[in-house]
């Protein structure tokens, strides 16, 4: 029971800290949001690189988080990767209060995350078709396509 | 995703539309002359209160805007004006240039310079038909580029004016859709919103009539512009005016003018092609009139007073016409110096030599013209009076002077060659002069003289005299020449110089009178019981030469003593001048031998045959030296034997008969054969400074204007490159503001995609991360 409670208090600590985390991301993808709308490419760039920190941070947190899980599933003699919050909550208890209310945070930040994400990429990608559909039509018209698509050409013009 | 969040992403997806449609637009520009680079403004969205919260709505694209400096552009419309005005100017003057022919052998220069190789090759032969041929063939290869220079002068003004009304006609045209432009402008801008592509036309519009007036353009706050041409409005925010051409091209007067109010200040090719039309061409035309005009007074002046090579005429009819100024029928009431010459007439000299064909001898008058009182009449009636000349005026106008049937005439400058015409210095008559006039003689006064019939006495009544007391030579001359006594007795009497030569008819030492005695010998100067004798040597004086000196004058020579040429010690013969000014002191005593020539002065010689000269019988003769046959300029203007005729140069001419016949040249001074005097000065007006072109020579006069057309379009070309280079470099500038960079386009637009793309990566990772992490709650 002490290895229990042991994982689930290192447990609510990873839960807390990814819940900073999702704050961070939330805060990144609307500067990401506004850097999309304003078609400054420099912008854009630079609200996406503040993201790429985050993103590996989280790989980590998800690295550890997974590491807690099956030690859970083990003390329970559980295959790894069945547990979720909700279930440890169930499984401990009165003991499990806290985990049920950051879980509940967690998942508010975890949405508004996944909105944010899904309306930036749905913005990025549609930017990102139309840029490059008028890019081949005016390439095509200049008839520099096949030099931009041999390399090099817009290079040696900057140069 | 929420109504509001889809919303946002829809303005945001519109917006990058519409500014990649704007980089398309400027791509696709990038080679339109004018366009000006566009871009798209975009603002954050009013944001809106919902669930007691404000929220922000996205981004608005608002308007696309172009990139324009208006003050470069308002410097560009002024360099392009001030390029229009040079290249119109060049374009003229290198025309100028080909017809003055520059320094070519077919230029006006060279031209000039091988008239004068001509003359000076026939100067040295002036008897050779090919070289006078030639004289005249390269004088009139001159005077037809002249004639061919004046009347292209004259085409390229008309020429100009022509260019100058189809280029008014571009400048309405541009004006009127500059005006359309106005309007569409006006009509199409709302709030915030610009019509850039119009704007960019009209712009360009305005920059095109640069091209052609100086323009300034000024725009209002509706948006239209207002275009000034010479401080007068050519199109208004409403309305356009026509730039009109007016004037008469012949005239030079041409001026220009919008809504009746005439345009000072124009400015490009219109205004230079106005400084041509008026100004630089009219100067053109005045500078080849002012040579042609010097070269035919000049080349005139010496022809009209030299001797063709068949000697003195008989005839002469002027080309010029004498006009009748008052309109009362008649010619020779008219002042000369009013009677519509093409050259003036001043007061002075004219001498005309009378020719005895048969002798040879020459007698030397002289004519002289007022210029404030001569009258064509005077004139006429002056050659009337010089014997054995007549003159009058034709049908036509022109002045005609005949001599009779073995007479011929001339207006040499050349010298009389045996002046001593009364034989009354040295003759072989018996001679005595009296003192010279006037005679302080009384009513009743007697001469007592005895001659070849005996003693016979003249008594002066009074009659034949203006006043007795005052008698003049001439008055005395005709009383005796009137007196029966006289006339009886063998004698003769003549005026000279002042005085009354008395004189045996007969010549030889037989030949004597005396002066018995009278009352009226005293005031004569003469002395009773004086017996006057000839002798059989005559010294006749023979002159030599011709005069250089640079004035005219009237030189007296007497002897000094009593003597005998060659022989007497101490014997001299002194030579004075009008004022009584001696300039010469010839001595002709033992060391003289009779018929050598002695130098006076200023290349004039004499020469004494043997014999004896009277101081005590006043022996004299005068000898008339000219340096200007016709110090008048009378000959000139009446076209009396010139070279040319015509007095500009479009009008300069050889004579016709010149042409026809090159041995009317007048090559000589005397008439004598081999003598190319006058060849002599026609060559000297090459280099001769004239009054008449500012104390330039005719060389100098059109080397100045050929070298001046150089100098011009030299100017004009570094003008040109320095102009080209500031607009150039302005437009440089336009380009760095306004202009498109293509590249630079496509790059933004690479970057952007490559922005999105990333992020678009970015985005998918982080879905995915979230993905994981909803799978554990």
């Amino acid at each position: 029971m002490n290895q229990v409670m042991t994982l689930l208090r290192l447990l609510e600590a990873h839960v807390q800290e990814e819940i900073g985390a999702q704050s961070r991301v939330l805060a990144a993808l609307e500067a990401q949001g506004e850097a999309l709308r304003s078609h400054e490419s420099a912008r854009i760039v630079a609200a996406t690189a503040a993201l790429d920190s985050e993103i590996a941070a989280q790989a980590k947190r998800a690295e550890r988080r997974s590491e807690l899980l099956a030690s859970l599933a083990a003390v329970w003699s559980l295959p790894a990767g069945t547990l979720t919050l909700g279930s440890i909550v169930q499984r401990v208890g009165d003991e499990g209060r806290r985990l049920a209310r950051q879980r509940e945070e967690l998942a508010d930040s975890v949405g508004s995350v996944a909105r944010q994400s899904r309306r930036n990429g749905l913005v990025a990608r549609l930017h990102q078709r139309v840029t490059s559909e008028v890019l081949q039509a005016v390439l095509v018209e200049s008839g520099t396509e096949s030099a931009l698509a041999e390399g090099g050409a817009l290079v040696d013009a900057e140069g | 995703m929420s109504a509001l969040g889809l919303n946002i992403g829809m303005k945001s997806l519109l917006a990058a539309q519409a500014n990649l449609e704007t980089i398309g637009h400027n791509l696709s520009n990038a080679n339109t002359p004018g366009y000006s680079r566009q871009a798209l403004q975009v603002s954050s969205s009013s944001p809106i209160r919902l669930r007691g919260l404000v929220q922000g709505t996205g981004v608005s694209a608002d308007t696309i805007t172009r990139t324009v400096d208006s003050i470069l552009h308002g410097r560009i419309s002024s360099q392009v004006s001030s390029l229009g005005r040079i290249d119109a100017r060049l374009e003229t003057i290198s025309t100028v240039e080909s017809l003055l022919g520059g320094t070519s052998a077919s230029g006006m220069p060279a031209l000039f310079k091988k008239m004068f190789q001509s003359l000076a090759s026939l100067q040295t032969a002036p008897e050779d038909p090919m070289l006078r041929t030639g004289a005249v063939q390269s004088s009139m290869g001159l005077v037809a580029a002249l004639n061919r220079a004046a009347g292209n002068a004259q085409s390229l003004q008309r020429n100009a004016f022509l260019q100058m009304d189809a280029t008014v006609a571009e400048v309405n045209a541009l004006a009127q859709r500059i005006s359309d432009l106005n309007r569409q402008i006006t009509g199409s801008e709302l709030g915030t919103s610009t019509a850039n592509d119009l704007r960019d036309r009209r712009d360009q519009l305005v920059k095109e009539l640069s091209q052609f007036v100086d323009v300034r353009a000024v725009e209002d706050a509706r948006g239209a512009v207002r275009v000034l041409v010479g401080g007068r409005i050519l199109v208004s925010p409403t309305s356009v005016e026509q730039l009109e051409l007016g004037g008469d091209p012949a005239s030079g007067s041409v001026t220009l003018s919008i809504d009746g109010q005439a345009i000072d200040s124009l400015g490009g090719r219109l205004g230079g092609l106005l400084g041509m039309q008026t100004g630089y061409l009219d100067g053109i035309v005045d500078q080849l009139d002012d040579f042609a005009h010097n070269l035919a007074l000049e080349a005139n002046r010496v022809h009209s007073t030299g001797i063709p090579r068949s000697g003195s005429f008989s005839f002469l009819v002027g080309d010029n016409t004498i006009a009748d100024s008052d309109g009362d029928g008649d010619r020779e009431d008219e002042l000369i110096s009013r009677a519509g010459l093409p050259f003036d007439i001043q007061s002075g000299a004219l001498y005309v030599n009378v020719v005895n064909r048969a002798s040879g001898a020459t007698t030397k008058h002289r004519i002289d013209i007022d210029a404030n009182r001569t009258t064509v009449g005077d004139l006429v009636d002056a050659f009337g009076a010089i014997p054995n000349l007549s003159a009058s005026v034709d049908v036509s106008g022109r002045l005609q002077v005949v001599a009779d049937a073995g007479f011929g005439f001339d207006f040499s400058p050349r010298l009389e060659a045996a002046p001593d015409t009364l034989g009354s210095f040295g003759g072989g008559k018996a001679s005595i002069a009296t003192a010279r006039e006037p005679f302080a003689l009384s009513v009743g006064d007697t001469l007592d003289l005895v001659g070849a019939n005996g003693p016979f006495t003249v008594t002066l009544s009074g009659a034949g005299f203006a006043s007795i007391s005052a008698a003049t030579a001439e008055e005395l001359t005709a009383v005796l020449r009137a007196d029966a006594g006289f006339q009886a007795s063998g004698l003769v009497a003549s005026a000279q110089d002042g005085a009354l030569v008395l004189q045996s008819a007969g010549t030889g030492a037989g030949e004597m009178f005396q002066l018995a005695g009278g009352s009226a010998l005293a005031a004569l100067g003469l002395s009773a019981g004086t017996t006057v004798s000839g002798s059989d040597h005559d010294i006749a004086p023979t002159i030599s030469g011709n005069y250089n000196g640079s004035q005219a004058a009237r030189w007296t020579f007497r002897p000094n003593m009593d003597g005998t040429i060659g022989t007497t010690q101490g014997l001299r013969i002194e030579v004075f001048d009008e004022s009584g000014v001696r300039v010469a002191e010839l001595d002709v005593g033992p060391g003289y031998t009779p018929g050598d020539e002695i130098e006076i002065k200023d290349g004039v010689r004499i020469a004494f045959a043997f014999g004896d000269v009277s101081a005590t019988a006043r022996d004299a003769f005068h000898l008339d030296v000219v340096a200007d046959a016709d110090m008048s300029d009378v000959l000139v203007a009446l076209g009396m034997n010139s070279m040319f005729t015509g007095s500009t140069a479009q009008d300069i001419a050889v004579r016709d008969d010149l042409v026809l016949d090159p041995s009317l040249f007048s090559v000589s001074l005397s008439g004598a054969p081999g003598d190319g005097g006058n060849v002599l000065r026609l060559l000297e007006i090459e280099s001769e400074r004239l009054a008449g072109l500012g104390s330039q020579s005719l060389d100098e006069h059109l080397s100045g204007i050929v070298s001046g057309v150089a100098l011009e379009i030299e100017a004009a070309q570094s003008a040109r490159e320095a102009e080209q280079f500031l607009l150039d470099g302005l437009e440089t500038r336009r380009d760095q503001v306004s202009g498109v960079n293509t590249d630079e386009e496509l790059v933004r637009m690479i970057e952007q995609e490559q922005a999105y793309n990333a992020a678009a990566q970015y985005l998918r990772v982080v879905s995915e991360l979230t993905a994981e992490l909803m799978n554990i709650l």
